[in-house]
């Protein structure tokens, strides 16, 4: 699961959603546990998959607006409990 | 100062609010959960009482009495920070309280659809009457015996003050006490298109768009009879079946709002039409065909407790209690030191693209470039002014603050600010969001109320409008749209 969000508190909901289940119970998949290895878009990971001209004129601006250690942080930790799990 | 006449100006700007706990159950995400076991009594649990949603300080920046900025130094949460002795009236408008709103429902209803008990109707008129916003004719016409033109269900009418919801469908009214109110009876007879819950979404529209005119007008001191023309940008599609978003929502709150010598015309752009509107609005006064034009958008019910199945989860009130309004009066050059500037407006063309640098190149960059501006020359940027403490708690994250954060890097990536600038641009060119989530109202025209004053003392230099449309929701194409125009002070 590729993430683009692009605040760290709302990715790790989604991050949580989609390996945990909805943190939030609001939607179809609280209490669902996916287990899905999740990704953030401007993680090195994924970053070293793209077109580097696509990624510039698609997700660049994005990037540099986004707190991305932070939203990185809080991936890894979503992705460290799936790959414990 | 000069007041030129090149460009059409901004000559004043309403923002109402109508407290609408009783109607919260039929918003569009609460009427398709209140079935559920307990659901109901939650939701009733948790609605505010007038008191509260006038002392919420998010309402108060609405009506004027704070500046957004204030909302900086407010703790959070805000819903726990309330304003002690706040007023349910500002310098932009007022809060409407739901007693009042019955009142305005009957005003709105020209066909005898909505049904209100007697003492509920006296109590309104004599609110309304107090409030000093209606005139003597119109508090009559709140009291008057209902109606039963052509066309409207009669069995539906009768039935009206019954307790529940009948077999022919008459939707049931409640007070936010759970109390009987009432009844909204279906339009033309099994046309899905006036069944009671559409009906009572068009009216409470027109009812709170029509508060927003009224307001605007005596905060002008105004003579309705001087609007020549009404652009409605709300959401709402008012028609029947044959014409389904017919229109003109915009003439029927010209009537009401007693603008006798108006006609007028809907923008339809899901959020961005505001922008779109006021645009047009400018553009019909500079060419001379019209001399007063208001574009108006009235309050969406369906938006109500949209996101509350967060709310209910954090045990915080349902916050999205309220209809919100907007009224802007747009006149010629000269008329105020305050210019809608025609030849500084972007638009996100069909060809643009869909990311996220290409959208605030459109609307950001490209006007301003053509205004030989800076990004940094804008003091103040108004984007889409949801207020984060509804939605950040239902997972829609900080809307405003994401804005911002894009405009920065937008301006980092030009080399006008260095990157470590992104956080504090936030705080220096934009503010917290503070306006309820009623899709078309926080698309950033009530920072407008704000900067119109800064702008006459200039404390203000120049302000640029910036708003976007989810036309994707409506499947007939994925693209988004957007609409920018830059406010600023006669130099």
């Amino acid at each position: 699961m590729i993430l683009g969000a692009a605040e760290p508190d709302y990715v790790e909901m989604m991050a949580e959603t989609v390996t945990a289940g909805d943190p939030t119970y609001t939607g179809p998949l609280a209490g669902v546990s996916l287990g899905l290895p999740v990704y953030h878009v401007t993680e090195p990971e994924m970053k070293a998959l793209s077109d580097p001209a696509v990624y510039r004129d698609q997700i660049e601006l994005s990037e540099l607006a986004m707190e991305t250690e932070r939203i990185w942080e809080r991936v890894r930790q979503a992705r460290g409990r799936t790959e414990t799990a | 100062m000069t007041l030129d006449a090149a460009y059409p100006t901004i000559r004043g700007v309403a923002c109402v609010l109508v407290h609408a706990p009783g109607l919260l159950r039929y918003g569009s995400k609460p009427s398709r959960e209140i079935g559920k076991d307990g659901v109901l009594s939650k939701v009733q649990g948790a609605l505010r009482s007038f008191d509260d949603a006038v002392a919420y300080p998010p309402n108060q920046v609405f009506i004027g009495n704070h500046a957004p900025e204030a909302l900086w130094d407010v703790p959070e949460p805000w819903w726990r920070s309330g304003i002690a002795g706040a007023k349910p009236r500002g310098p932009f408008g007022e809060i409407v309280s739901e007693d009042e709103l019955w009142g305005l429902m009957r005003l709105a209803d020209e066909f005898g659809l909505v049904r209100v008990g007697d003492e509920r109707l006296a109590r309104a008129r004599e609110l309304l009457a107090r409030g000093g916003l209606w005139t003597d004719a119109d508090l009559e016409r709140v009291v008057r015996p209902t109606q039963r033109p052509a066309g409207a269900n009669v069995s539906a009418l009768e039935r009206s003050e019954a307790p529940t919801s009948g077999g022919d469908g008459a939707l049931q009214l409640y007070a936010a006490d759970g109390s009987h109110v009432g009844s909204v009876g279906h339009g033309y007879p099994d046309d899905a298109t006036q069944t009671p819950d559409v009906l009572l979404e068009n009216l409470a529209c027109k009812a709170s768009g029509a508060a927003a005119i009224r307001s605007l007008l005596r905060q002008l001191a105004l003579d309705p009879r001087e609007i020549d023309y009404v652009l409605g940008c709300g959401e709402e599609a008012v028609g029947d079946r044959y014409q389904r978003g017919g229109g003109s929502i915009s003439k029927a709150m010209a009537e009401m709002a007693g603008c006798a010598l108006a006609t007028g015309s809907d923008v339809k752009a899901f959020c961005c039409a505001p922008v779109h509107a006021l645009v047009m609005a400018g553009a019909l006064v500079q060419s001379g065909v019209h001399k007063s034009v208001v574009v108006v958008g009235g309050g969406s019910l369906a938006k109500l407790g949209m996101k509350m199945l967060g709310h209910l989860a954090k045990d915080m009130p349902l916050l999205e209690d309220c209809l919100a309004a907007v009224a802007i009066l747009v006149g010629p050059g000269g008329a105020s030191p305050v210019r809608l500037r025609l030849d500084t407006v972007g638009k996100h063309t069909v060809a643009s693209g869909g990311s996220a640098g290409a959208i605030y190149a459109a609307l950001v960059t490209a006007p301003l470039e053509r205004a030989e501006l800076r990004l940094t020359d804008v003091d103040k940027y108004a984007v889409e002014l949801h207020n984060p403490e509804i939605t950040v708690p239902a997972g829609s994250g900080n809307v405003p603050r994401t804005n911002y954060r894009l405009i920065a890097s937008l301006a980092a990536r030009r080399g006008e600010i260095g990157r470590d600038e992104i956080d504090a641009f936030e705080r220096r060119h934009g503010m917290p969001g503070f306006v309820p989530t009623q899709g078309h109202i926080p698309a950033a025209l009530p920072y407008l109320a704000h900067a119109l004053p800064r702008l006459r003392d200039g404390t203000l230099r120049r302000a640029l409008f910036i708003a976007k449309g989810s036309l994707f929701l409506g499947k007939m194409t994925n693209m988004a749209d957007g609409m920018s125009v830059l406010v600023d002070r006669a130099s």
